[in-house]
């Protein structure tokens, strides 16, 4: 009988079993119950649950604040996508030759990555403040007034500024995996280049960029799934505000559950937000699946 | 020959203080905010701020909070996610793969998404203030990542070492312990590093189930002096250079480690 588990390896589960139990009560048991609850109106503690099957669903597709953050995710994927890549890319050039204290440069690059989310809102939200802030005085002080804008008080700006912070905070990571792909690269392309007389912008265009092509599809997915999840920032700096203008699905679910006990509500746009991390976390399977065969 | 040698050098060094001159402004940009931070903690006070700020038991229990958060958090992490990961390197078990990637697909699982029932759950099981709240659900959260890492890890060192050791007598566990656990120490170390600054930095589970303020954690210090102290705002910074610190710190001397540590699911 022993023998016969130990053969099959079913003994074996033992060794995942731990993590089993964390990943069931902790991840999929929340989740299972987020769609379960989803169809409920309820307030999250009283005893009274009522089935309202998918009304939460058709109230969040006709809620302003809804659409707001789902766009404002979105905005936030698109524009960290490519100018995270872009400027990433382009310093990542700068650090792939030769020069001297490269490996300095890169620290500090990669800074803000280990800062606190929380520390990174508040020291921006005190740097870009309308009347007192460091960046509006300085634009003040060399006479470019009009560029001393309500960086975070204005509803049509706020968002963008978050977006900027966000890109900052996150361009040593793009610097460091474009970095990593750079080394891959055979340096027999660039002489063959050389030798057809490839200028430097032909050379990057048409070897260094199409050769990253891993590293641009690890960079999308991963800075996708970052713009999906973004909450400590917004929270810290705006709340969502001014008047949900910079509103992300992360904040609404906060604010939904946690200031107007809207439970079953918050349950269905966790759903929507589930369904696209999955679907974003699908693609990053399919990678890793790709590489490792 | 010689003297075309000498100009294409020469060449190269100028385009270099060009290319110096263009990243120390880069980096500069990179550093405005620590220095922010650090200039507007100073202001008023100056160094008595610091005094002030970290004499103050308040915020010593805070940091307390912090380590008593980060530390079984790391233990749990390590213990769990490289027993999951000897198992599918390195033994038989029916419906491995399967499994394998099940796990996975909570590598990308936003806390945002799973908070509201996360809070029903604390509720329920009467956890709220108390650490673990925090502590069991980061641990989960944290886990795939860990099991990709150390598994990746693992999957390079040849199965004729456990073999070989598998037939001397060793049992698996002993193999785990003994032998991949000490070859694993890159990954082992990658992962520590990338648990110690989630958890270090970690801001939505504390503000959601920690609501006393002795048990704050340092990165739930501004509601402290939001609430407490009239707003002063350079010892609130202060109190952030108290996070930041430590972390940057570390940093200087275990930069390769940590870069790896967080760049390492990308890049396999």
């Amino acid at each position: 009988m022993k023998n016969f588990f130990s053969k099959s390896g079913i003994n074996n589960y033992i060794y995942i079993l731990p993590f089993a139990l964390f990943f069931t009560i902790f991840l999929v048991y929340p989740i299972i119950n987020n769609v379960y609850t989803s169809f409920f109106e309820w307030d999250g503690f009283s005893p009274e649950k009522n089935w309202i099957g998918l009304a939460n669903y058709i109230t969040m597709f006709k809620n302003s604040i809804f659409i707001t953050s789902i766009k404002n995710n979105f905005i936030f994927l698109v524009l960290t996508v490519f100018f995270q890549g872009l400027i990433g890319f382009v310093l990542a050039l700068f650090l792939n030759r030769k020069i001297f204290g490269r490996s300095v440069y890169r620290s500090i690059i990669f800074l803000p990555i280990i800062v606190a989310p929380v520390v990174i809102g508040y020291t921006f939200g005190n740097m870009l403040n309308f009347t007192y802030g460091t960046v509006n005085e300085f634009f003040r002080n060399i006479g470019m007034g009009f560029l001393a804008v309500d960086w975070i008080g204005n509803p049509r700006l706020s968002i963008f500024t978050i977006i900027f912070i966000n890109i900052w905070e996150w361009t040593g990571f793009s610097v460091v995996l474009y970095l990593a792909g750079l080394q891959n690269i055979p340096k027999e392309l660039y002489d063959a280049a050389k030798i057809d007389g490839a200028g430097f912008f032909h050379t990057v265009t048409k070897i260094t960029f199409p050769m990253l092509t891993s590293t641009h599809f690890s960079l999308i997915i991963l800075n996708s799934i970052g713009a999906i999840k973004i909450f400590d920032i917004v929270y810290v700096m705006t709340k969502g505000g001014p008047a949900h203008s910079s509103e992300v699905l992360a904040t609404h679910i906060f604010l939904e559950n946690f200031t107007l006990n809207h439970t079953g509500y918050s349950s269905a746009v966790s759903v929507v937000m589930l369904v696209i991390a999955l679907i974003i976390t699908l693609f990053q399977l399919r990678l890793y699946r790709r590489v490792k065969i | 020959m010689a003297k075309l040698r000498i100009d294409s050098s020469r060449l190269r060094n100028r385009s270099n203080i060009k290319f110096h001159i263009i990243l120390i402004i880069v980096s500069f940009l990179f550093l405005i905010p620590l220095i922010t931070m650090v200039s507007i903690s100073l202001g008023g006070g100056g160094f008595a701020n610091y005094i002030k700020v970290f004499s103050d038991a308040r915020i010593i229990r805070y940091f307390i909070n912090s380590i008593i958060i980060t530390i079984p958090t790391l233990i749990l992490v390590l213990f769990i996610s490289s027993l999951a990961a000897f198992a599918f390197s390195k033994l038989k078990m029916p419906g491995k793969n399967i499994i394998f990637y099940l796990f996975l697909s909570g590598l990308m699982l936003p806390i945002a998404s799973i908070i509201v029932q996360l809070f029903l759950m604390i509720v329920r099981l009467k956890l709220v203030n108390n650490y673990l709240a925090v502590i069991l659900p980061l641990t989960a959260l944290i886990l795939p990542f860990a099991l990709l890492i150390i598994r990746n890890y693992m999957d390079d060192i040849p199965n004729d070492i456990v073999e070989a050791s598998l037939i001397d007598g060793c049992k698996p566990f002993g193999v785990y312990r003994r032998i991949m656990l000490p070859l694993c120490l890159p990954a082992i170390s990658a992962v520590t590093i990338f648990t110690f600054l989630f958890s270090w930095n970690e801001f939505l589970l504390a503000l959601v189930f920690l609501r006393k303020r002795e048990l704050y954690p340092i990165t739930l210090l501004p509601r402290y002096f939001l609430t407490e102290h009239q707003f002063d705002i350079a010892l609130v910074f202060t109190g952030f250079l108290g996070i930041v610190f430590p972390v940057i710190i570390l940093y200087i001397f275990l930069q390769k480690y940590f870069i790896e540590g967080l760049t390492a699911g990308a890049i396999k």
